[in-house]
C-alpha cells in the first residue's frame, strides 16, 4: 500500500518535511560559497545535499501524499456505504471511478480497517451494512403483479414494482419468524396497506390460487360479482356497483384503488423437528409453501466461541529446537573446516613447503575435511528437519482447518505420499499437537469436538431416505450419500 | 504471529535503504575526496570498492523486504475478503485474488497459522467460513421453481436459485 519502512502516514509527512530541511540547509550553505565566488565549494555542498536531502525527501512526501490520498478514499468509501446502507460493487465503481475488482478490493480494506461496518452478499455481489439489516426488508416479488423482483428495499422509503409501478413491498416478503400457516383471506388485512384492493367475499379473483378448502377456493358462480380474473391494471370498480359486503361502507383507499385484488401469500415456515416436506409429496418438488424451511427459532443461542488451539508441548518445543541445534553445530563445523582448508592451501604456497604443497593439502585434510563433511550433513539435516516441521505443521494447520478430513484428501493437498502422511499424523498425536483420532479404517481423521458442536443425522431432510447416519460439524455441511442433497449444520435441528 | 512477518518485511526494507543511503553518503564523500588530489585515492576506493558493494546489497535486502511487503498484503487483502465475505467458496475467492484454487487453499491455511484470521473449511461444499458465517440459515428449495437451492444465507444475505435464478432470501433480519 504504498509505506515504506512500514511506517504511517505521519511519519512520512515528518520525515519527508526532515530531508527538504536537509536540502535547505545544505542550498543555503552553497548560495553562500557562491556569493563568495567558491563554485566548487557550491558543488560540494550542494551535490551531497541534492543526494542525501531532496531525494529522500521527495520519495518520502510522494508516499505520505499517496497514502493520505488512500486514506482519504477509504473514509468517502465507508462514508458512502453507511449513507446507501446497500451498494452493489458496479454502483461503488461507477461512483469513484475505479474497476470493478478495485473497488471491491478497496471496499474490503474499509471494512478491514473499520471504516464501515459490515458484509458482502453472495447473491447479489453488494455490499450492506450492518444497520441496513434491521432497515430494509426483502422482496422477492411485486405483490401486485407478480413479476420477479429479488431486491432489498428501505422499509421507510417509498418503492416502486418497475412492472406495475405499484408498492412491491407486501409481496412475496418471506420474514423469518413466519407465523402459523394462515389462509388466504380477503378485504383489508391487518398489517396489510390500504392501497389494495379488497375482494369481495365467495369470489375472489385474485392471483394465484388459495388453499384447499378455503373459503375462497374454486371459481365463483358465474355472473357472480366478481366472476373471472380482472385484467391487470383493471378500473377501479365504481363505488357502489360491486357490493363488497351489504351495509358495509369502503374506506376511501378501497374506491380509487387500481390494482386488481391480491390476498397477501404467506408462507409457512416448517416446524421445528419435522420434514420440510409434508408425507405423500414428491420430496424432489415441494410445494412453494413449503419452500422455506426455517426449523430454527428466531433468538438461537449464540454458537459457543471456537475451542481454543492447543498449545506445543514440551516434546514438540524440543523437536522443533533440534533443527536450529543441528545449524548451530553444522554451520561452525562447516566454517571451520572451511578455514582449515584455505589455511592449509595457502601454507602450501609458502616458500618452505614447495615441492610438497598438494601433500599438505591432502594430508591436512584430516584436519579439515571431518568438519566439513560432518557440517555439511548437520546443516542438510537441519534443513530437512525444518522441511518436516513445515509439513507437519501444515498438517495441523489442514486438520484444524477442516476438521475432519481423509488421509487421501490431505495427501492431495500436501501433495505427498498417503504413507508420508500418515506417518506425520503418528507424530503429530505424539506431539500432541492436535487432539483427534484415526477412524478404525484409518481412512480419515476427526477432530476432537465438543458435543455441541457436532449433530446426527438419521435421516436426511430432501430424500428422506431414514438410513443415513452422518455427523455434521457445526458451520459446515455434509452431502447425503443418496440424494447428493447438502445438508448444514444448524442449531436445533 | 502475523506479526513477525512485518518485523521480517521492515527489517529487510531498512537494511536494503540503510545500504542505500549508505552508499550515497559515500557518493557524496567520495566525490568530496576526489577533487583534493591528496585524497583523490581514497575518493576513488569508496567509490570503486564500497559503492558496488553497498549498493547491490542494498538492492538485494530491498527486493526481499518488497517481496516480503507484497506477500504480507496479500495475506492481509485475503483475511479481509474472508471476513467480508463471512462464506465464501474457495473457487470464487481463488478468481478474486487471481490464484489457483490450490494456491488459495495454501494461502487461507497459512493465514489461519498466522492468526490473521479464524475460521474453518466445509468440505462438502468447499467454503471457508468464518465464525460468523455459521450463524445463517438454510435455504433448502427455490419458492419460484421448486428446485433445490441448498444454500446457507446469513442475515441480510441474498441467496440464488442456481435454476431459475430467483433471489431469495431467508429474512429480513
Amino acid at each position: 500500500m504504498g509505506k515504506i519502512l512500514g511506517l504511517g502516514e505521519n511519519a512520512h509527512w515528518s520525515l519527508g518535511v526532515l530531508f527538504i530541511l536537509m536540502f535547505l540547509v545544505g542550498l543555503g550553505s552553497g548560495m553562500l560559497y557562491l556569493s563568495n565566488g567558491d563554485v566548487g565549494g557550491a558543488v560540494s555542498v550542494l551535490g551531497p545535499c541534492a543526494v542525501i536531502g531532496l531525494v529522500p525527501g521527495v520519495i518520502f512526501l510522494f508516499f505520505a501524499a499517496k497514502l493520505s490520498k488512500e486514506r482519504g478514499d477509504l473514509e468517502r468509501l465507508g462514508l458512502f456505504l453507511a449513507r446507501k446502507g446497500r451498494a452493489t460493487v458496479a454502483e461503488v465503481s461507477a461512483e469513484f471511478k475505479w474497476a470493478e475488482p478495485d473497488a471491491e478490493d478497496r471496499i474490503v480494506l474499509a471494512l478491514a480497517e473499520n471504516k464501515v461496518a459490515g458484509n458482502f452478499d453472495r447473491g447479489t455481489r453488494q455490499f450492506y451494512t450492518e444497520a441496513s439489516v434491521q432497515n430494509m426488508e426483502f422482496v422477492a416479488k411485486c405483490g401486485a403483479c407478480g413479476a420477479g423482483i429479488g431486491a432489498w428495499v428501505s422499509k421507510t422509503e417509498p418503492a416502486k414494482c418497475s412492472y406495475c409501478n405499484s408498492e412491491p413491498r407486501p409481496g412475496f416478503v418471506l420474514p423469518p419468524p413466519l407465523p402459523a400457516p394462515v389462509p388466504m383471506l380477503y378485504g383489508p388485512q391487518p398489517g396489510v396497506p390500504l392501497q389494495y384492493a379488497a375482494a369481495p367475499p365467495g369470489g375472489a379473483p385474485a392471483y394465484g390460487m388459495p388453499a384447499y378448502g378455503a373459503p375462497a377456493y374454486g371459481m365463483p358462480v358465474y355472473g357472480a360479482p366478481g366472476y373471472g380474473m380482472p385484467a391487470y391494471g383493471a378500473q377501479a370498480v365504481p363505488p357502489g356497483q360491486v357490493p363488497f359486503q351489504p351495509g358495509q361502507t369502503m374506506a376511501a383507499p378501497f374506491q380509487q384503488t387500481l390494482a386488481p385484488p391480491v390476498a397477501p401469500r404467506v408462507l409457512a415456515a416448517t416446524p421445528p423437528g419435522q420434514m420440510p416436506f409434508p408425507s405423500g409429496q414428491s420430496p424432489t418438488v415441494p410445494p412453494v409453501g413449503a419452500s422455506y424451511h426455517s426449523p430454527y427459532p428466531e433468538g438461537a443461542p449464540p454458537p459457543p466461541p471456537p475451542a481454543p488451539r492447543r498449545k506445543r508441548t514440551v516434546k514438540f518445543l524440543f523437536f522443533s529446537m533440534k533443527s536450529g541445534a543441528l545449524k548451530a553445530v553444522g554451520f561452525p563445523l562447516f566454517i571451520f573446516g572451511f578455514m582449515v582448508l584455505v589455511a592449509s592451501i595457502y601454507v602450501s604456497r609458502e616458500p618452505q613447503f614447495v615441492g610438497l604443497g598438494p601433500l599438505t593439502v591432502i594430508c591436512s585434510a584430516l584436519f579439515y575435511l571431518p568438519p566439513l563433511l560432518i557440517g555439511a550433513a548437520l546443516i542438510i539435516r537441519a534443513y530437512r528437519e525444518e522441511k518436516y516441521k513445515e509439513q507437519l505443521l501444515d498438517i495441523v494447520d489442514y486438520i484444524e482447518t477442516y476438521r475432519r478430513i481423509t488421509l487421501n484428501l490431505l495427501a492431495q493437498k500436501m501433495q505427498a505420499p498417503e504413507e508420508k502422511v500418515r506417518k506425520i499424523i503418528s507424530d503429530i498425536l505424539e506431539f500432541q499437537l492436535v487432539e483427534g483420532y484415526l477412524t478404525p479404517d484409518g481412512s480419515e481423521f476427526i477432530i476432537s469436538l465438543r458435543k455441541e458442536d457436532v449433530k446426527s443425522l438419521r435421516a436426511c431432510p430432501y430424500c428422506r431416505n431414514p438410513n443415513l447416519n452422518l455427523q455434521v460439524i457445526r458451520g459446515g455441511s455434509e452431502k447425503c450419500p443418496y440424494c447428493s442433497g447438502v445438508i448444514y449444520f444448524q442449531e436445533g435441528s | 504471529m502475523g506479526f513477525l512477518f512485518d518485523i521480517k518485511e521492515a527489517t529487510y526494507k531498512w537494511l536494503g535503504i540503510g545500504s542505500i543511503v549508505f552508499g550515497l553518503i559515500l557518493v557524496a564523500f567520495g566525490w568530496d575526496m576526489m577533487r583534493d588530489p591528496k585524497t583523490a585515492y581514497l575518493g576513488y576506493q569508496a567509490l570503486g570498492g564500497c559503492l558496488p558493494f553497498l549498493l547491490v546489497i542494498g538492492i538485494l535486502f530491498l527486493s526481499v523486504g518488497l517481496k516480503a511487503e507484497r506477500e504480507v498484503r496479500e495475506f492481509e487483502k485475503l483475511a479481509a475478503y474472508l471476513k467480508a465475505y463471512r462464506r465464501i467458496k474457495i473457487g470464487a475467492l481463488a478468481s478474486k485474488m487471481k490464484l489457483s484454487e490450490y494456491e488459495t487453499e495454501r494461502r487461507i491455511i497459512r493465514c489461519v497459522r498466522l492468526r490473521l484470521l479464524t475460521g474453518h473449511i466445509d468440505r462438502a461444499t468447499n467454503e471457508f467460513f468464518n465464525p460468523a458465517g455459521t450463524e445463517g440459515k438454510t435455504l433448502i428449495s427455490c419458492p419460484q421453481c421448486g428446485g433445490s437451492v441448498e444454500q446457507m444465507v446469513m442475515a441480510g444475505e441474498t441467496g440464488k436459485c442456481p435454476y431459475c435464478g430467483s433471489l431469495l432470501t431467508a429474512g429480513k433480519g
